[in-house]
């Protein structure tokens, strides 16, 4: 195998770092640091034949969504370092834009085209590589792949599927198959029936028994699963299922056992070792370490058993039910891929599980691969911690407040996760706490449900919350939350010493009388300052006063792998009180990156792209870098993308602490998004060095009154506005200007109507702006040094104002603005930049409105922010200039370059960013675009035109399934939007039939020329017989463009909306984006007929990106 | 009755200033090391002072079985998994059949002379526990130290290696630290003859095999899985002379015991002469298969700080029964001492497994060409705690035995059996 010599960017993450021993090419050997061992080694490890591969497709997983997030950037970005390292080109198939993995540092070619099968075969046919990775890009990679395999299709092209075998795929899939399998070893699966009706379920659930758990196969993270108690529960439960999935299982419920997951590793020589196991706190958190011997080895043995009887080539996860009263278990399933456990489990042991599985499939085996962390040991052992990591899903149901069930069951409903790393439980999990939500200041009653006792016994996404109001306000024992909530006891007595802690700190007279005990105690058990403070009625500075006096700080820790038997080479790190010396010397002085910490909606991969880019671009100008971020599925949380990671919180006492012990010289706060701003002028005012654009111009920035005056000064334009303090203020106001007004409430929460002002006091003011109807947005996004505009991008949005930029499809280059326009632009940009005295990157939102005939078009500044955007990556991939990197070189000064106009270049090529919404997950949630960010990733596709584009896009987000030609189209909403007429000739045009539930719009369309529309039976409650009449009309695609959110359950407009995404039919719920289906989208897969959207990046951008 | 409690866990313990502090849940305690550094927690378990072998284990789950390891004799074991006591600790009373040997651990008392953990589970969970760590130390008048940096002390015991260490607890804590030369080292000391059994006895008498096993200190899981796999057991003192009843055994096993196999000279010259003149199976376990190599002729030293721990990687050199060569098991290990590696190996022999971290002899096996069937491995296959990669090896070797049977029962006569007592009271707990 030629090596060829390796520049640092691309340094392999597990290069050895000890031994002279050079093997011959035949030879294999052992990865070890004894020369002897190497050379014992090279006479009995197996000679097996490396795959002769030379260009191998990646598959990605597409837009973040609900069940399938950033874990599979950070898998795919492994699994192309373990290729770039043999030297082999890298083609990836990925349209998330905002991901690591898609760029030219990982891949030789891009394509931004979607996760399905025929465009997947069509990539194939265009690059024809030798080789195929299946099980990097979650189940949607798996799926296309199975289906590739059925269609002949890797046969005909000579593409070798590298890993796991197809087959083994195949029977970890089907049930009825994995079940046989296990048979055959006497492995116990959990028993199941596979059905396909809904009556068939009901008989199933008769013989098995109530409560009973419905599974489908071939979704994603249990869609379409849950528990059902009795036949009319089951009976909702499988319409859902099935219309999502051709087959369900219907299985004996397990609720109140323990679940249990083991990640495995399997190489072609058939070593097999666990990485990690964990244990569920039901539902949140995770532990390693807590398992009895007998039932871990026991576990432990099982899973060995069953992927060695699967043949699984690389890294799995197996589930396991394990009754807590008895060694009595069952397998629940295998998932033989990269799993978001499996990224968990990469982050929380140091073992890089999708490096290694990449490394496997390229024919390596385990003994010849290092340990990546030590260098000097091998990667086939198992890893020991000596700390522990607490795991808790980001659920963030509330964004979607309309009708949502906030019931968290065997159906996956987070948008991200967070990690936290103690020495103790208690530790490890108020820092989790604080990580998913940093108004959370630890262990706290957040949540005080009214019928607490239900509260308890329902996971829902506030369960932890409803315990901490148990047990303070309460009084409630142990025993008695065991008896309601079935979780461990083990928890709930470490939770017991948080409480008793939080007390006893309570129970301090004042600040002073904390003596030294009390506050290691607190800080041992994870209790923050701030925390501390709220107790005692002091100060987070006061305290941290008091505990530096009382000489109480934090120690920083390596994660090792080993439990530190061998000398680690890596600095992945964190922070702990249970300690009494540090592992590192602080003598780099190192600039900080504050990363994004947890996905939720609003922040997601996109800022992970860009603190990753700006670490690198930092480490290229020869500095040394500190990462700090939490999120265990980001790249940014590598080991090897910082000089030191820091998997810790993202808080100021935290941030304080690191930058302190680091004695960086500096913190960059404006490429993590939200999170890090908000403490950037509190870092400022205590004295740290916080680089790029002044933390003072930031706060003027986000202080409404300030930002405006600011903009008067300059002459820019922006909406009226007004600070009420009394819903008399805000409706003097909204009179003066016109209705109708966005009410901007605390954070984020926009609302149309005054109703949301009714709270509004002199304490609790809202601001009130004019909302500008059928106005255009754009958005623009920039970098500046000392003022000066070095590069900026306008991109369009599809949708007019009053849909959350968030959730907008943007198109680059704009395609309706005209050079007077983009010359404005370019002028209220400079401008900005001038007035913040920005260094750094930033974004505005900018709406457009044409005047009429009275001259030039408004253009009116609705937002700045001075920090990078989530549109950053976009921009930046489709104009084929790395804003960060030039942002990067503003914000510490050096090497700055010139400014350019990138739009003033004229392309031949328009991309377009589409949102990846996750209804499916969200039952209840009403699928309606507002002012309200709902999305949960996004994607985007280029082409030569903006319909070509658009398609891509659209057909790129996950679940997107494209509707026959000839079936029927269930169209409503608002018949006096112009654009009713025009999509509902359009779709005719398509050949689509079209049905309504509403007399009026019947009526209304009717009177189109060329148009016919029936008005259909329409059942509101049940689900199942609306379902039939889906069936029956052929219904394949709902076009519904309604005025606002439903009102009730029973609303039409909300039920066709609801409905269309529970059956797992695409809904167009914007009329700009109806308009762009293209005549020819509809068409099937056609072998050799390359569509001309399969182009790769390079091929579009040219060869400067 | 103290005094035999006192004696069966903590004789060591005897050596060292002891003192009796008063019991308080914030009552102090240190560990000393013989390096020069010291660590402060609190106490817990006996309020009892010694002196012992610092080292370091870094298994996750079963402390219950490592401090009923023989093994741990005379040793402060210090935890890296920072969260002990989790489970508590079970009920410990076994029946005495083919199914289990007296003992649901690995013995009946805790072995190891004291504990340290970073955080001690001071209320437990699990539907087998009868006692939390906390009693159970107390019980069996063993002290602990939580609230330390664990992970700082194995550091120290990773760069300076295995050193002598002092619990001191309550009033004793307060005091400076030993002078060196007070420092008890216990491997000094023949720990092996304080923890093998006294009188020869018999487990599962009516097995189809009669297997020996000379006892260093063994586990009970090494006994189990020998009669689990339908062998009769006889358990014989760690310097009885095999040779004078090995004519009615079908093979030898040879166990795990703590300390310094040069303590042992006496069992290795034994065991030396039965493999000049004995063709049937012999198998040994750590301290066993020290043993052997130094029959052999191979040398033991002590490494720096061993390998104690359940992830320990080793790479099989040849095929044997189960083994693959070329195949890497995943295994449990505790151990101080090993057998050089050399290039050439002593003739008759060769290197069986290496860890493939430290490249150290992980086992011995004789040559194909030698005509013997003796294998010696430094891990644990019998787990307990610890991966059950290598488990089958048992069952290698009964079946090894079985065939030796049955090919000399078609050409000679079978011996008498020796007069010991069936199912005599427990094993290994000195």
């Amino acid at each position: 195998m030629p090596f060829k010599k390796q520049t640092r960017d691309e340094q392999a993450v597990a290069a050895p770092a000890v031994g002279d021993y050079v093997p011959s090419s035949d030879q294999h050997v052992l990865s070890s640091p004894s020369e002897l061992a190497r050379r014992i080694s090279a006479r009995v490890l197996p000679k097996l034949a490396r795959p002769d591969v030379h260009k191998v497709l990646v598959v990605g997983s597409g837009g973040l969504s609900i069940g399938q997030a950033g874990e599979f950037d950070y898998s795919g970005s492994q699994a192309m370092k373990a290729l770039r390292e043999e030297g082999i080109e890298a083609v990836l198939v990925n349209p998330n834009i905002a991901t690591w993995q898609t760029s030219h540092q990982l891949a030789s070619e891009v394509y931004f085209l979607p996760i399905t099968v025929d465009y997947v075969a069509y990539v194939l046919e265009k690059e024809r590589p030798d080789g195929i990775l299946l099980t990097f890009g979650g189940q949607s990679a798996l799926n296309v792949g199975i289906a590739l395999d059925k269609m002949g299709i890797f046969e005909r092209l000579g593409v070798q599927v590298l890993g796991t075998p197809i087959r083994t795929l195949e029977v970890s899939e089907d049930r009825d198959l994995f079940v046989q399998a296990l048979n055959q070893i006497d492995i116990p699966a959990a028993q199941s029936t596979a059905v396909s009706s809904v009556n068939a379920a009901l008989a199933a659930a008769e013989v098995i028994g109530y409560p009973v758990i419905q599974r489908s196969a071939f979704t994603l993270g249990g869609l379409g699963s849950g528990f059902a108690n009795n036949p009319d529960e089951l009976r909702d439960l499988a319409a859902k299922g099935l219309s999502l999935s051709p087959q369900v299982l219907v299985e004996r419920s397990m609720k109140g056992w323990k679940e249990l997951e083991y990640e495995v590793v399997r190489d072609a020589a058939d070593n097999t070792i666990i990485c990690c196991n964990m244990e569920n706190f039901d539902p949140l958190g995770t532990h390693t370490g807590d398992s009895y011997h007998d039932e871990y080895h026991m576990l432990r043995s099982a899973a060995i058993k069953v992927i060695r009887h699967l043949g699984v080539v690389g890294e799995c996860n197996i589930q396991y039910a394990l009754n807590p009263a008895s060694k009595e278990y069952r397998v629940i399933e295998v998932n033989a891929r990269l799993s978001r456990s499996s990224a968990l489990a990469s982050k929380a042991t140091g073992y890089p599980l999708a490096y290694t599985a990449a490394k496997i499939a390229l024919g390596w085996t385990l003994p010849e691969l290092p340990n990546a962390v030590t260098k000097s040991t091998t990667a086939c052992f198992e890893p020991s911690l000596d700390y522990i990591v607490t795991k808790i899903p980001k659920w963030d149901l509330a964004k979607f407040s309309t009708h949502v069930n906030r019931e968290v069951g065997s159906a996956m409903k987070s948008v991200g996760e967070v990690m936290a790393i103690g020495r103790t439980f208690e530790e490890s999990l108020q820092k989790a706490i604080r990580q998913v939500d940093p108004r959370y200041t630890g262990f706290e009653a957040y949540s005080q449900p009214q019928d607490l006792d239900r509260a308890l016994r329902v996971p829902t996404d506030t369960r932890l919350f409803a315990i901490a109001h148990a047990m303070f306000n309460k009084n409630y024992t142990v025993d008695q939350l065991h008896d309601l909530t079935k979780i461990d006891k083990w928890f709930l007595y470490k939770i017991d010493n948080i409480v008793q802690t939080n007390l006893a700190i309570k129970a301090a007279p004042s600040l002073e009388s904390i003596d030294r005990d009390l506050m290691l105690r607190a800080k041992r058990m994870g209790f923050a300052d701030q925390q501390i403070a709220d107790l005692i009625s002091s100060t987070e500075d006061a305290v941290r006063a008091h505990r530096k006096s009382l000489n109480v700080t934090p120690f920083v820790k390596r994660i090792d792998t080993l439990a530190a038997e061998y000398p680690a080479h890596t600095n992945y790190l964190y922070t702990t009180y249970n300690a009494s010396e540090h592992d590192v010397e602080f003598d780099e002085r190192g600039t900080m990156v504050l990363g994004s910490g947890v996905y939720r909606i609003g922040s997601s991969v996109e800022f992970d792209w860009c603190a990753v880019t700006c670490a690198r671009k930092l480490r290229d100008m020869g500095k040394r870098t500190i990462m700090i971020n939490y999120n265990p599925e980001t790249v940014s949380t590598d080991f090897d993308e910082a000089d030191r990671l820091y998997f810790e919180e993202l808080g100021w006492e935290r941030v304080m602490d690191i930058y302190e012990l680091e004695q960086a010289s500096g913190a960059i706060v404006s490429v993590g998004g939200q999170l890090p701003q908000n403490i950037a002028l509190r870092l400022k005012n205590t004295g740290i060095n916080v680089l790029g654009t002044d933390p003072q111009m930031i706060d003027t920035a986000e202080d409404r009154h300030k930002f405006s005056a600011v903009l008067d000064s300059i002459n820019v334009d922006q909406p009226e506005w007004v600070e009420a303090t009394s819903l008399e203020d805000a409706k003097d106001f909204a009179n003066k200007v016109g209705y109708p007004v966005l009410i901007l409430h605390e954070e984020s929460t926009l609302e149309y109507n005054l109703s949301a002002a009714a709270s509004v006091s002199p304490l609790h003011p809202v601001v009130v702006t004019k909302f500008i109807e059928d106005a255009q947005e754009i958005d623009v996004d920039a970098v500046a040094h000392k003022g000066r505009l070095l590069v900026h991008a306008v991109s369009e949005h599809v949708e007019n104002a009053g849909v959350h930029s968030g959730d907008a499809t943007l198109v680059l280059p704009p395609f309706s603005l005209d050079d007077q326009d983009m010359f404005r632009l370019k002028e209220i940009t400079q401008k900005v930049a001038k007035a913040f005295d920005i260094s750094g990157p930033f974004n505005m939102q900018v709406i457009r409105k044409d005047s009429g005939d009275r001259g030039e078009p408004v253009l009116k500044v609705i937002e700045c922010n001075l920090r990078a955007s989530r549109s950053f990556p976009f921009v930046s991939k489709v104009l084929g200039h790395n804003f960060i990197d030039t942002a990067t070189a503003a914000i510490v000064g050096e090497n700055v370059p010139e400014p350019v106009d990138l739009m003033a270049e004229k392309r031949d090529y328009v991309a377009i960013k589409t949102s990846q919404f996750s209804w499916t997950r969200l039952p209840g949630a009403d699928p309606f675009l507002g002012v309200e960010m709902a999305s949960t990733g996004e994607v985007a596709s280029f082409g030569k035109d903006i319909h070509e584009a658009y398609w891509a896009s659209l057909l790129s987000t996950t679940g997107f399934r494209i509707p026959q030609a000839g079936s029927g189209v269930l169209i409503g909403g608002d018949i006096t939007k112009p654009e009713m007429q025009t999509v509902a000739k359009g779709l005719v045009a398509l050949g689509f039939h079209l049905y309504c539930s509403s007399t009026v719009v019947e009526e209304f369309l009717n009177d189109l020329p060329h148009v016919r529309c029936h008005k259909i039976f329409f059942p509101t409650k049940d689900k199942r017989k609306l379902r039939e009449v889906f069936d029956q009309h052929d219904i394949q695609l709902v076009f519904n463009l309604a005025k606002s959110k439903g009102t009730d359950a029973g609303d039409e407009d909300y039920v066709a909306r609801r409905n269309a995404v529970d059956f797992g039919f695409p809904l167009l719920n914007n009329c700009s984006l109806a308009r762009k289906i293209p005549q020819g989208g509809l068409r099937k897969y056609i072998e050799g007929r390359i569509p001309s959207e399969v182009k790769s990046w390079r091929g579009f951008v040219g060869s400067n990106v | 009755m103290s005094f035999i409690v006192r004696f069966r866990n903590g004789a060591p313990a005897l050596r060292g200033v002891r003192s009796y502090a008063s019991v308080s849940s914030s009552n102090p305690a240190a560990l000393h090391l013989r390096t020069g550094q010291s660590f402060v927690g609190k106490s817990f378990g006996a309020p009892v002072s010694l002196f012992g072998e610092t080292v370091f284990s870094t298994s996750i789950t079963s402390y219950t079985e490592s401090m009923t390891d023989p093994s741990y004799r005379g040793q402060i074991l210090v935890f890296t998994t920072p969260l002990i006591g989790n489970y508590g600790v079970p009920e410990n009373e076994a029946p005495f059949n083919s199914e289990d040997v007296g003992v649901v651990l690995e013995s009946k008392g805790i072995q190891c002379s004291a504990i340290i953990v970073q955080d001690l589970a001071e209320r437990f969970s699990h539907y087998t526990a009868m006692e939390s760590l906390d009693a159970w130390c107390k019980r069996y008048n063993v002290p602990g130290i939580t609230g330390v940096d664990t992970r700082a002390i194995t550091r120290l015991l990773r760069d300076h290696g295995t050193t002598l260490g002092r619990v001191a607890v309550g009033p004793d804590a307060a005091l400076s630290s030993p002078a060196d030369h007070e420092y008890w080292d216990p491997t000094t000391e023949n720990l092996v003859a304080q923890v093998s059994t006294r009188e020869p006895y018999t487990l599962n008498p009516t097995g189809s095999v009669n297997i020996a096993v000379l006892d260093f200190g063994t586990k009970a899981n090494i006994l189990r899985s020998l009669v689990r796999r339908d062998a009769a057991v006889t358990v014989l003192p760690w310097n009885y002379d095999f040779n004078n009843v090995r004519d009615y055994f079908d093979g030898l096993f040879l166990t795990n015991g703590p300390g310094d196999p040069g303590q042992c000279m006496e069992a290795a010259m034994n065991v030396r002469k039965t493999m000049k003149e004995w063709n049937k199976p012999v198998f040994g376990i750590c301290m066993g298969h020290q043993i052997i190599g130094i029959a052999a002729g191979m040398n033991a030293y002590r490494m720096r700080f061993g390998n104690r721990g359940h992830n320990q990687p080793v790479l099989a050199l040849a095929s044997s029964g189960s083994i693959t060569a070329g195949r890497v098991y995943v295994t449990s290990q505790n151990h101080q001492y090993a057998l050089e590696l050399t290039d050439p190996f002593p003739e008759g022999w060769e290197p069986f497994f290496i860890n493939c971290n430290d490249s150290s002899v992980e086992g011995i096996k004789s040559t194909v060409e030698s005509g013997k069937r003796i294998w010696g491995v430094q891990f644990h296959p019998e787990s307990a705690g610890g991966p059950l990669d290598t488990i089958e090896m048992f069952t290698d070797f009964v079946n090894e035995c079985k065939a030796v049977k049955a090919s000399l029962a078609r050409t000679q006569s079978v011996s008498s059996a020796p007069k010991f007592t069936a199912r005599s009271p427990i094993i290994a707990t000195a």
